[in-house]
């Protein structure tokens, strides 16, 4: 950004609008007199060259609990200006804190046309294997946290960021300060952390062979270390290779009535415009700690709502769990103690 | 420590110091592991002598004389402080906890948290009416909708409002005092909302939609009450991102919507071709209503408009012919009066009262910016 100032200065030195940097200030012109200093100083670490196209699947040392590097780190995680223009940071999709804005985004890597849900990354450090297909997994938790970054945002930064590489180091703070974002915790338990009556039934139902949700998703709610995933890929009927190229079941998120009506989907008039194409049927098991804050589900963000991941409107019947036999109120009960993780 | 028996083995020492009572969660005091404050909100006395910083990161307020411009306190309160509000008797500060789902009464005489509330699920936003009687706290959690009515004298909660759609982020007042403005920034949503609510009844009396919208942040009523303006941002997820050409992945505006039934909602550009305002947050606009400040958080600045233009905009133009403009790259300079570089993450801005001078809270570099309005 210090090259911003010089941009500015540039700009308004052609006359395009009314800002002068310090020290060549007009009468009147808006400016700043003071800086008041609230806490420690801080600046961010030079740039440093970045990482040239092949050395980026180089795999940076990492060092989690360096809190200047977790700083630095969360500083290019909010910071717009090393994207080109300033247009946006890893905020604008992953929100500030590392959570969701819940929007599905087509970056590319695996195919144009095949729309991602934007992950929540708290607690990512957990859990390997990366992205939705999970085609960055590695037993090594810290690689795949790496690869991840790389492929996100690091492998053709141009693609995406229209900007240039992170430098080793950069890649290497942002890492670390993914790595130090806890999960939150749900607010839907009771104040002692114990679980209601309803969240107790919907445990009961979650734990049920003939249900079988833990047979991917194991886990004790006890332990706090529990992750309700078996960190494998599984075909649970989301994938959608659909019909001429088109995903085949209307999650509602997507505008199939503008592909019927013969409008282009990707018009920008359309209300909900993604239509995606699926190359694989089978995606990582997701966390589900933090459920209830992370946005919509399944890798396409083809579930609204957490009743629409069990209740079979946006899957092929039955592979997501066995939830078809069940009542509503059992239903209801599921997801109560899904809120609860 | 009752509350946090479930995770408690992984929280750290510096987040248990600070104390305070559970909030709706179980688990409390996870964040980002720092020693830095990162001041993310910022708020004036009713005077404008004290400014009140709350720190994010620091689990703190830190109070700053405005005349001398000097720390004079702070105060410990729960964790993760994202927003504050002043009684107007300048006798109570009510900072938002929004990890630990608490509201913090400090007692400013004391320098001391007299209160701690318990609110819904990640309050980040707090608004007092003008008798001083009420506070309106903002819920954001991803499933989470309400605006949790506080009655400040009992320092107790009485009532929550239900918004129409989940993580209300933030309100304002309308300055007859009748009607909140809830901007909610639902996760999923690329159509987000605004609702106008009554205060006597509680309800929703209208739900207005800023059409492709994400990461709503801030809002803020004109002086005359006929407007509100929001900041955020526009995803242009409809698109694969190699298609994307200038202003297609995303775009920077402010939404002015008409406060009156069923009024226009105009979406106006802050980018300008190779500068955009990454990451539009707080707001604040001077009490006349002249100038409309905009902190930039991703592009370390505060940018300055001309209200008097931008509303000269919003009432010359059809809703139709608005919506062309939301992406035109040269539109800015309308209604642009300055884009001020300040320290690094600005988040949030508040005024002086006379609306001489604008503060920004700047996240990264632990400072506050002192800027000079064109208000003389
Ligand atoms: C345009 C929106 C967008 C931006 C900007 C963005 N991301 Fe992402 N991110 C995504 C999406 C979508 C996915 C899921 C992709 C997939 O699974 O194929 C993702 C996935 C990730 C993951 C994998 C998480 C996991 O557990 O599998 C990480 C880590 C990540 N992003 C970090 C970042 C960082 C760091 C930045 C900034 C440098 C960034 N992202 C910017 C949209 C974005
Ligand atoms: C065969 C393994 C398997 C079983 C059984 C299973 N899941 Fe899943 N679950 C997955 C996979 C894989 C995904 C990701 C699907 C996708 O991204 O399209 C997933 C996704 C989810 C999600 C969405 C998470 C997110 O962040 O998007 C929820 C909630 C969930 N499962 C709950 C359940 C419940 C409740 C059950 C029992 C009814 C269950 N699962 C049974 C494998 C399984």
């Amino acid at each position: 950004m210090r090259s911003g100032i010089k941009k500015i200065g540039l700009v308004a030195a052609l006359g395009l609008f009314g800002v002068v940097t310090t020290g060549q200030l007009m009468a009147g012109t808006p400016q700043v007199v003071a800086t008041i200093q609230t806490g420690p100083e801080w600046e961010p670490l030079p740039r440093a060259e970045p990482l040239t196209v092949p050395e980026v699947h180089y795999r940076v040392k990492h060092s989690p609990y360096k809190s200047e590097l977790v700083r630095y780190g969360q500083f290019q995680f909010n910071d717009a200006s090393w994207n080109l223009q300033g247009e946006y940071s890893c905020a604008s999709c992953h929100y500030e804190r590392g959570q969701t804005t819940g929007l599905i985004w087509d970056l590319g890597d695996e195919g144009w046309g095949s729309w991602k849900n934007t992950k929540y990354i708290r607690g990512g450090r957990y859990l390997p294997p990366f992205r939705h297909e999970g085609f960055t997994g590695h037993p090594d938790e810290i690689v795949g946290a790496t690869s991840s970054l790389d492929r996100v945002c690091g492998r053709d930064p141009g693609f995406v960021f229209r900007s240039e590489n992170f430098s080793p180091l950069r890649l290497e703070a942002l890492i670390c300060y993914i790595r130090a974002l806890e999960f939150t915790g749900s607010p839907f338990r009771n104040a002692d952390g114990s679980l209601s009556d309803a969240q107790k039934r919907g445990e009961k139902i979650f734990n049920d062979p003939n249900v079988g949700c833990a047979e991917c998703h194991p886990g004790d709610v006890s332990d706090p270390k529990a992750l309700f995933s078996d960190a494998q890929t599984h075909d649970v009927g989301t994938g959608r290779v659909g019909v001429k190229g088109f995903r085949s079941t209307p999650g509602k998120v997507f505008n199939l009535k503008a592909l019927e009506a013969g409008e282009d989907p990707y018009g920008e008039e359309s209300d909900t415009p993604i239509i995606g194409l699926d190359l694989v049927k089978e995606f990582d098991t997701p966390t589900l700690r933090d459920i209830y804050a992370s946005g919509t589900y399944f890798h396409d963000g083809s579930a609204r709502l957490l009743i629409d991941t069990i209740n079979n409107t946006v899957n092929d019947k039955d592979m997501h769990g066995r939830t078809s036999h069940l009542t509503a109120q059992e239903m209801q009960d599921l997801v109560e103690f899904l809120k609860a993780l | 420590m009752k509350g946090r028996v479930w995770l408690g083995a992984a929280v750290v020492g510096a987040v248990l110091s600070v104390g305070g009572v559970s909030g709706a969660g179980f688990i409390q005091g996870t964040h980002v592991k720092t020693d830095l404050p990162g001041p993310f909100h910022i708020t004036t006395s009713p005077d404008g002598g004290t400014l009140y910083i709350c720190n994010q990161s620091g689990h703190s307020v830190t109070f700053v004389d405005a005349r001398t411009q000097k720390v004079t306190g702070e105060v410990s309160v729960g964790v993760q402080p994202e927003a504050s509000a002043m009684t107007p008797d300048n006798a109570f500060l009510f900072v938002c906890n929004a990890e630990s789902d608490s509201v913090s009464v400090i007692d400013i005489a004391r320098k001391q948290v007299v209160k701690e509330i318990k609110v819904g699920d990640w309050p980040s936003g707090i608004r007092i009416t003008k008798d001083g009687r009420t506070a309106y706290v903002a819920c954001s959690g991803c499933m989470w909708n309400t605006i949790d009515v506080i009655d400040t004298g009992k320092m107790e909660k009485t009532r929550s409002i239900y918004t129409s759609d989940y993580g209300p982020r933030t309100l304002d007042i309308s300055p007859d005092g009748k009607t909140l403005a809830v901007i909610n920034d639902t996760v999923g949503s690329i159509n987000r909302s605004v609702n106008f609510i009554d205060v006597d009844t509680g309800r929703v009396t209208e739900k207005r939609v800023i059409r492709e919208s994400a990461n709503l942040r801030d809002v803020i009523y004109t002086p005359d009450g006929q407007y509100v303006v929001v900041t955020y941002e526009t995803p242009k997820n409809w698109l694969p991102v190699c298609e994307a050409e200038n202003g297609q992945v995303f775009t920077n505006n402010i939404a002015v919507l008409e406060t009156k039934a069923g009024g226009k909602v105009a979406r106006l550009p802050l980018d300008e071709l190779n500068n955009y305002d990454g990451n539009p947050y707080g707001l604040a606009m001077d009490p006349k209503g002249r100038y409309l400040y905009i902190g930039i958080r991703g592009m370390h600045r505060v940018t300055i408009l001309d209200m008097g233009k931008v509303l000269n905009v919003v009432r010359g133009n059809s809703q139709s012919e608005l919506d062309y403009l939301r992406d035109d790259l040269g539109f800015v300079r309308e209604y642009l009066v300055a884009r001020v570089t300040t320290g690094l993450g600005p988040s949030s801005v508040c005024l002086s009262p006379d609306g001489k001078y604008c503060y920004a809270a700047n996240y990264f570099s632990n400072n506050v910016s002192v800027i000079r309005t064109p208000v003389d």
